[in-house]
């Protein structure tokens, strides 16, 4: 094949990589009727991990893989054949490179840059919280302590902020921090808080918001690669399905809780993540997403119960991630 | 609690099967869309699938680690370097390198094996013989001929060296045509 820089290559593999491994998954999870978001969210980790930790180590460890004979004889697909078609004043394939990269950039850029540290602090100084919602908190771990044993999600901090927009999320990396705003006290009813409490803690347990920030990094690391970020998408929304039907309790409450609380950020500026004006330009469409997600998780709690999960699902996991190995050994 | 009755065994294992062939179909599916995909660019560009093109003598010769045999002498009325390369990787490997003249037009066909065996047609421009003849190029036995390709009669010779196949396929005169014949040698 013709010479070429090797990060070249090595994009155009990632992306190509990480896209038969989020279209073999997906088709997976629909014969293999699998609706529990923890089968979800392991199938879909296997799609991250394709261009995170299999294609550089493909890349890496099998040089077989660059030779001639390799491409003539073994090879499935060999992206550098699209160097032979011109187009657009340069050749196919490095055009689909650049726009595959410059969607893959755009994409992290979406959701990164409202991180970028800005002059104000993260979370606005914390107000004492109102007795009514350290009673729905004591509430929702009493509830949860059959479900959610692990002492992290039975002793977050409260965090209340005294604003009228609604935010009601948990955070923190070591230390493990609910944040609530007045805004959201005032929307909820007593259920719906409760509920809505239940889903947080529910991260809490998992270890959510540190993942959140795993995930991230990997999105940094795969900034180039459109695939990974939309994967990376889809695994936050499969957390936040987890932890729904984790949170147990009234599912009702925690579908209304969950369109309040969305209906009411659309309309309003959260009070603690304001973002740049560039960033909120790039957000624009991923709000949009973020609406259909919504959409999507109350109509899974308006059923009655979560769904069953696989059998033999570390077989299935398993299986999946050879074949998705032996399968992207074989695109070069 | 998992049921582990023997009444569920049958319809675990009839699971695990549907879970086995759905895995299986996915996978074909994504190998025949990938060859597929494989083999858009040679259908658009005319190509066999194994047929690489290349921008320079250097680089085909990277790519293949080896040096090519070209002729010493060469026409002033030819423009080096070639104007297309074409290769496929073998074994044994061929390489086939257009010349044009200095006009413009496609003037000069060098192609080359880089072991024992016949150029595969692949590389080489289709073209019917009219009539040949044997001729010495150096120790070896050639053979002349004239060809026709693209409606047009050109000289064509062909010979072994080196333990290759060597081909010139020419507008230009059968002197000229071997001269660059008795002069092609590895490049150093």
């Amino acid at each position: 094949m013709p010479d070429g820089k090797w990060w070249v290559d090595y994009a155009a593999q990632s992306v190509i990589h990480a896209l038969v491994a989020a279209l073999a998954i997906e088709a997976l999870l629909r014969l293999w009727r699998a609706r529990a978001p923890g089968d979800r969210l392991a199938m879909r980790l296997l799609g991250l991990g394709q261009p995170l930790v299999v294609t550089p180590l493909l890349f890496a460890l099998a040089p077989v893989r660059r030779g001639e004979r390799f491409a003539d004889v073994w090879a499935l697909l060999v992206a550098r054949r699209w160097q032979d078609l011109p187009l657009l004043g340069t050749t196919a394939f490095h055009l689909a490179v650049a726009l595959a990269a410059a969607a893959g950039v755009a994409l992290f850029a979406m959701d990164a840059l409202p991180l970028v540290p800005r002059r104000r602090r993260a979370l606005p100084p914390a107000a004492p919280p109102p007795p009514a919602l350290e009673a729905a908190l004591a509430d929702a771990l009493e509830g949860t302590a059959g479900s959610l044993r692990s002492p992290r999600a039975r002793r977050p901090r409260l965090h209340f902020v005294a604003a009228r927009g609604p935010a009601l999320f948990c955070s923190g990396l070591r230390a493990p921090v609910l944040v609530v705003s007045q805004g959201a006290l005032g929307l909820l009813d007593p259920e719906e808080l409760r509920a809505a409490l239940r889903h947080e803690l529910a991260h809490l347990e998992r270890h959510d918001p540190a993942m959140s920030w795993i995930a991230m990094a990997a999105r940094a690391v795969l900034f180039f690669n459109p695939v990974a970020q939309i994967s990376a998408r889809a695994l936050a929304r499969d957390a936040e399905w987890l932890a729904d039907e984790r949170a147990g309790g009234d599912r009702l409450a925690l579908a209304s809780a969950l369109l309040k609380l969305h209906r009411a950020g659309l309309g309003a500026t959260a009070p603690v993540r304001s973002s740049l004006p560039f960033a909120a330009t790039l957000s624009e469409p991923l709000r949009r997403v973020r609406s259909h997600d919504v959409e999507a998780r109350c109509r899974r709690l308006l059923e009655p119960a979560a769904p069953p999960g696989l059998e033999f699902r570390s077989a299935h996991l398993a299986a999946t991630a050879a074949a998705l190995a032996g399968l992207t050994f074989l695109v070069a | 609690m998992t049921d582990r009755s023997p009444a569920r065994a049958p319809g675990r294992l009839r699971e695990a099967f549907r879970a086995a062939a759905a895995l299986g179909a996915v996978m074909a599916a994504a190998a025949v869309a990938l060859a597929t995909l494989d083999a858009v660019p040679a259908w658009i560009v005319g190509d066999a699938r194994d047929v690489r093109r290349a921008r320079t003598v250097d680089e085909v010769e990277r790519r293949l680690r080896t040096r090519l045999v070209l002729p010493a002498y060469f026409p002033a009325r030819l423009a080096w370097p070639p104007q297309r390369i074409r290769y496929v990787a073998g074994p044994p490997g061929a390489v086939s390198l257009w010349v044009d003249a200095r006009a413009g037009a496609p003037a000069l066909l060098i192609a080359q094996t880089l072991g024992r065996g016949a150029l595969p047609d692949r590389i080489l421009p289709q073209a019917q013989e009219l009539d040949g003849s044997p001729v010495a190029v150096g120790p070896a036995q050639g053979r002349l001929s004239r060809v026709v390709e693209d409606g047009e009669v050109r000289w064509q010779l062909a010979w072994e060296q080196g333990g290759r196949s060597l081909l010139l396929r020419s507008r230009g005169t059968v002197d000229e045509l071997l001269r660059m014949a008795r002069s092609a040698r590895e490049a150093p």
